[in-house]
C-alpha cells in the first residue's frame, strides 16, 4: 500500500508540465544518442552534467539524465539493425541477427519487435524496481560504517570482476579512481594532498572536469585518427508492426531476455552490455533452431535488446536504495544528484521521497514515449548519422571546455579537463575499459571516510569488517564470485592450452 | 600492442612507487586507530606497484602479434600505414590538440566569443581541411548558436576578455 502511494506521488510529480518536458528531452537525447556512433549514454551525461547547476529542481535534472540513459538503450538497436554499426556497446549483440533481417528486407519487423521487447522489458524492470527499492533501502538502513565500506568495496571488485574486461586493468583502474579522488584538501587532518603548489588542486578534482574528460574528450580524441563517415543509408525499412508468427517466437525470448536483465542489471558491474550478451547465448542455447542464428533469426534481436533495457531500468535499484553506482552512466546520476545536494542511499525514501518516486514515475512515462519516439519516427533517426563528424566533434569539445569552465569559472578546469581528454584517450588506446574510473572517484570519499571510522570503532583493527554479519556476508558473496570467475578463467584458460 | 602495454606497465609501477613514497613521507599514515591522511593513498601506491607487475608480467605473456600483419605501432594500437602522422601519432590528432590547448589559453584572454570562433575556424580548416567558405559558415553558424545558448538560454558566465578590455 506504501508503495502505492508512493507511485502515485511520484506520478504527480512527474507529471508537472516542466518534469514532462525533461522527460521527453531526456527520452529524445538519449535516442539521439543511442543512435550516433561514438557518444555513448555514459559521455552524454558527462557532457550534460554542468547543467545541473542550471536547473533548479534536482528531480527535473534526474529524470532528464534517466531518461538519456535508458533512451539510448531504445536507440542504439537502430543503426545496429540498419548498418551493423552499434550505437552503443549493449546493442553490438543486435548486429548478428539485426542486420541479417535487414539485408532479407524484415528491418522494419526487426525494428518493430526491438522497440516492442525494449518497451515490455523496460516497463517490467520499472515495475521490478517498484516492488523491490523500497524492501532494499529499509534493510540498508541498518548498515553502519563497516557495512558501507564492505559494499562500498565490493560492489566496485563486482564491478571491475564481471565487466567482461581485464579485471588487472579493472582494478588499477579502481585503485587510479580511488587516488585521484584523494587529490586536495584531507577533511580529518586538513593536509593538502597532491596539489603540489597549485592553488587550484588543493578542492581537488572536480567530477563533471573528470567525467567529460576521460568519456566525452577521450571518445573524440580516439574517433579523430579514425573518423568515418557515415555511410548513406540506403536500407528500407518496410512494415515495422510484427506479424502473427513474429510474435509467437518471440513472446518467451522477449520474456527471458526481461527476467536476466533485471536480474544482471542489479548487480553492480551486470548491467546491459552482459545482459544483451547472456540473453543472446541463452536464446541459441535454448532455441530448436540454433544453426538460424546469426542468419536472421528475431529471437536473437527480442531477447538482448529485451534484456538491456531491463537492467538500465534495475541497475537503478542500488543507486537508489543503497547509494552504490553500478555503471559508469548510474555514477554521472550519483554525481549529478550530489551537485543537488541530494546523497542516494537508503535514506532517500524518506528524506526525499519526490525524487525517488518521482524518477520511478518518469521511467513509466518515458518508456511509453520512447516507444512513440522509436517506431514510426524511425526514418528521421537514421538521417541523424548524416551529421558530419567534423562538425559534431568540436561542438561537443566546445560543449565539454566550457561546462568544465562554468563549474568554478577558471580556465584551470580547461587544461585539467584536457589532461583527462589525453588520459581517456591513452586507456582506450590500451585497451581499458574506463567505466570502473568514475566509478571509484565517486566511491572514493565513502569508501575513506567509512574505512576511518570503523578503525576507530574497533580501535584499530581490521577484524570489524568480518565480525559483523552484514559486512561479513557481503565480503562472502564477493570472495564466491571471484573464486567463480577464477574458476571460469582457469577452465578457459586450460581449454585453449588443450 | 605488448611493448606499450609493458611500458605503460613500468611507468605505473614508478608512479606508484612515488606515491607510496609521497604518501609515507610527506602525508603520514598515522596509526591504525586514527590513520593519517596517507593512510588510503599509501595503500593505493602498494596497490599500484603489484598490479603494474602483474599487467607486465601479464603483457609479456601475451601472444605476440600475427606475422604478416599490417600496420604500424602508435601507442599500443595497429593503426592503418596510411594515416598521417607527426611524431608517431595521428596527425588529425596532434592538430586537433594543439588547437584545444590554444582555446584553453585563450579562452580567458581574448573571452569566450572570440576565442571560440577562432577554434571552430582553425578546427575546420586544419583538422577538417574544409574549404575557406564552409569553414567561415560553420564557424559563424556554431559559435553563434553556442553562444546564444550558454549566454542567454542557460545563463553561464561566459569570460569577455581581459586583453580586450
Amino acid at each position: 500500500m506504501e508503495i502505492f502511494s508512493g507511485l502515485l506521488n511520484g506520478f504527480s510529480v512527474a507529471l508537472t508540465p516542466v518534469n514532462l518536458l525533461f522527460c521527453f528531452l531526456g527520452a529524445l537525447l538519449g535516442t539521439a544518442v543511442g543512435v550516433l556512433p561514438g557518444l555513448g549514454p555514459a559521455a552524454t551525461i558527462a557532457l550534460l552534467l554542468p547543467l545541473t547547476y542550471t536547473i533548479a529542481s534536482p528531480v527535473t535534472a534526474i529524470i532528464l539524465m534517466a531518461g538519456i540513459f535508458y533512451g539510448s538503450m531504445y536507440g542504439g538497436s537502430t543503426t545496429s539493425i540498419l548498418l551493423n554499426l552499434p550505437g552503443e556497446a549493449a546493442s553490438v549483440v543486435t548486429c548478428i541477427d539485426g542486420y541479417q533481417m535487414a539485408r532479407k528486407g524484415r528491418a522494419g519487423v526487426a525494428l518493430g519487435i526491438a522497440a516492442i521487447g525494449s518497451f515490455i522489458a523496460g516497463t517490467a524492470g520499472v515495475i521490478g524496481l517498484t516492488l523491490f527499492a523500497p524492501p532494499i533501502a529499509e534493510f540498508a538502513l541498518r548498515f553502519g560504517p563497516p557495512e558501507k565500506f564492505s559494499l562500498a568495496l565490493v560492489g566496485l571488485l563486482m564491478a571491475v570482476t564481471l565487466s567482461g574486461a581485464s579485471v588487472i586493468k579493472g582494478l588499477i583502474l579502481t585503485v587510479v579512481g580511488l587516488l585521484l579522488a584523494s587529490v586536495g584538501i584531507d577533511p580529518i587532518s586538513g593536509k593538502t594532498r597532491f596539489s603540489f603548489g597549485i592553488i587550484e588542486l588543493q578542492s581537488g578534482f572536480d567530477f563533471v572536469t573528470l567525467a567529460m574528460g576521460v568519456f566525452g574528450l577521450g571518445e573524440i580524441f580516439y574517433n579523430l585518427e579514425s573518423a568515418a563517415q557515415a555511410e548513406i543509408v540506403t536500407t528500407r525499412v518496410g512494415q515495422i508492426w510484427p506479424k502473427m508468427a513474429d510474435w509467437i517466437q518471440s513472446q518467451w525470448a522477449i520474456l527471458r531476455g526481461t527476467l536476466i536483465g533485471f536480474f544482471i542489471g542489479i548487480i553492480p558491474g551486470g548491467g546491459a552490455v552482459i545482459s544483451s550478451l547472456v540473453s543472446y547465448a541463452v536464446e541459441k542455447k535454448v532455441s530448436r533452431h540454433p544453426e538460424e542464428f546469426g542468419k536472421g533469426a528475431i529471437e536473437g534481436v527480442a531477447g538482448p535488446e529485451s534484456a538491456n533495457n531491463a537492467a538500465s531500468s534495475s541497475s537503478f535499484i542500488p543507486l537508489l536504495t543503497l547509494g552504490i553506482p553500478g555503471n559508469a552512466s548510474i555514477a554521472m546520476i550519483f554525481a549529478a544528484l550530489l551537485i543537488k545536494g541530494v546523497t542516494p542511499g537508503p535514506f532517500l525514501i524518506n528524506e526525499h521521497p519526490d525524487i525517488f518516486w518521482g524518477v520511478i514515475a518518469s521511467m513509466y512515462l518515458g518508456n511509453v514515449m520512447l516507444l512513440v519516439l522509436n517506431l514510426p519516427l524511425v526514418g528521421i533517426w537514421v538521417q541523424l548519422l548524416r551529421v558530419p563528424y567534423g562538425i559534431l566533434a568540436p561542438v561537443v569539445i566546445l560543449f565539454t571546455a566550457i561546462g568544465s569552465y562554468s563549474i568554478q569559472n577558471q580556465a584551470f578546469d580547461i587544461y585539467a579537463l584536457i589532461g583527462f581528454g589525453i588520459f581517456g584517450y591513452i586507456l582506450r588506446k590500451l585497451r581499458f575499459e574506463p567505466g570502473p574510473l568514475p566509478l571509484a572517484f565517486v566511491l572514493g570519499p565513502m569508501i575513506e571516510s567509512s574505512m576511518r571510522q570503523s578503525l576507530l570503532m574497533s580501535g584499530g583493527s581490521f577484524t570489524i569488517f568480518v565480525e559483523r554479519p552484514i559486512s561479513m556476508a557481503l565480503i562472502a558473496v564477493f570472495a564466491i564470485l571471484v573464486i567463480g570467475q577464477a574458476a571460469v578463467t582457469f577452465r578457459g584458460k586450460k581449454k585453449t592450452t588443450s | 600492442m605488448e611493448k606499450a602495454e609493458r611500458i605503460s606497465a613500468v611507468v605505473l609501477v614508478a608512479a606508484g612507487v612515488f606515491v607510496a613514497a609521497y604518501s609515507f613521507h610527506y602525508l603520514k599514515l598515522g596509526i591504525l586507530i586514527s590513520p593519517g591522511a596517507g593512510f588510503l593513498p599509501f595503500l593505493c601506491g602498494i596497490a599500484i606497484v603489484i598490479l603494474g607487475v602483474l599487467w607486465l608480467l601479464d603483457s609479456w605473456r601475451a601472444k605476440p602479434a600475427a606475422s604478416g600483419e599490417t600496420g604500424t605501432e602508435c601507442a599500443g594500437e595497429v593503426l592503418p600505414e596510411d594515416v598521417p602522422r607527426i611524431w608517431g601519432l595521428p596527425k588529425k590528432l596532434v592538430l586537433g590538440l594543439a588547437v584545444l590547448i590554444a582555446y584553453g589559453w585563450l579562452f580567458e584572454n581574448i573571452g569566450y566569443f572570440l576565442s571560440t570562433c577562432l577554434f571552430m575556424f582553425f578546427w575546420q580548416v586544419f583538422v577538417e581541411k574544409e574549404k575557406l567558405l564552409k569553414a567561415i559558415i560553420i564557424t559563424a553558424l556554431s559559435a553563434t548558436t553556442l553562444y546564444t545558448l550558454f549566454q542567454y538560454l542557460l545563463g553561464f558566465q561566459l569570460p569577455q576578455g581581459s586583453w580586450l578590455q
